[in-house]
């Protein structure tokens, strides 16, 4: 009698664990799955925020960029007038002179390799604008570092061009006196 | 003398010229480029 009624408990608890057992593993479920989740949501979270500093580091550039380009064009535009006035002062003075007789051969070769030195950095100094005028935001971290190396090159050429037109200048004033 | 008469642009005296466009060229600066900031 009491082997009947020791079976009989023991079945019926049974009943009583397999749902408590069963509530444990869902709930140990249920958290893999939050865990799961909150991952998935602060890696989306860093992607988000990779993503906006690259766009940030990109607009600066660009504007950066562009600064250059108009800075470029400012300067430039300043050095081809001013020297393009001195040429044009210097060869009013050299013709006056040829009518009275003077030699001006060796100022008169200086000054037309000036003027043609003066069309170079005019040109050599566009592209450099052009360069920096045309940055763009499609393109990868290496094509844009390279138009800046590019860009950097072109600028650094016109500029030296510039002042090889200031050096026969002088020269070509020097051979005057 | 009417100063509107005054040409500007008429020819000076050779030396004064010479001078003057002395002067532009020495004061004439070709500035150094920097473009580290893009670097």
């Amino acid at each position: 009698m009491h082997k009947i009624l020791l079976a009989t408990i023991i079945f019926c608890s049974s009943f009583l664990f397999v749902p408590a057992l069963h509530a444990e593993t869902s709930t140990g479920k249920v958290g893999d799955d939050n865990s799961q989740k909150i991952q998935q949501e602060l890696e989306a979270r860093r992607e988000e925020q990779r993503q906006e500093i690259q766009t940030k580091r990109i607009e600066t550039r660009l504007r950066l960029a562009k600064n250059h380009a108009e800075r470029l064009q400012k300067r430039f535009s300043f050095y081809y007038e001013r020297l393009n006035n001195i040429i044009t002062r210097f060869q009013a003075r050299l013709d006056l002179s040829k009518t009275e007789g003077k030699d001006t051969t060796t100022s008169q070769q200086l000054l037309d390799q000036a003027k043609s030195n003066l069309l170079s950095a005019e040109s050599k100094g566009k592209e450099a604008i052009q360069t920096f005028s045309s940055f763009n935001p499609e393109w990868s971290q290496d094509e844009m570092q390279n138009k800046v190396r590019l860009g950097q090159s072109q600028a650094e050429e016109a500029r030296n061009a510039f002042k090889q037109v200031l050096e026969l200048l002088k020269s070509a004033l020097k051979s005057y006196d | 003398m009417d100063e509107s008469l005054i040409d500007s642009t008429a020819p000076t005296s050779e030396s004064t010229e010479i001078d003057s466009l002395k002067a532009d060229i020495n004061n004439t600066v070709i500035f150094e480029e920097d473009f580290s900031d893009l670097e």
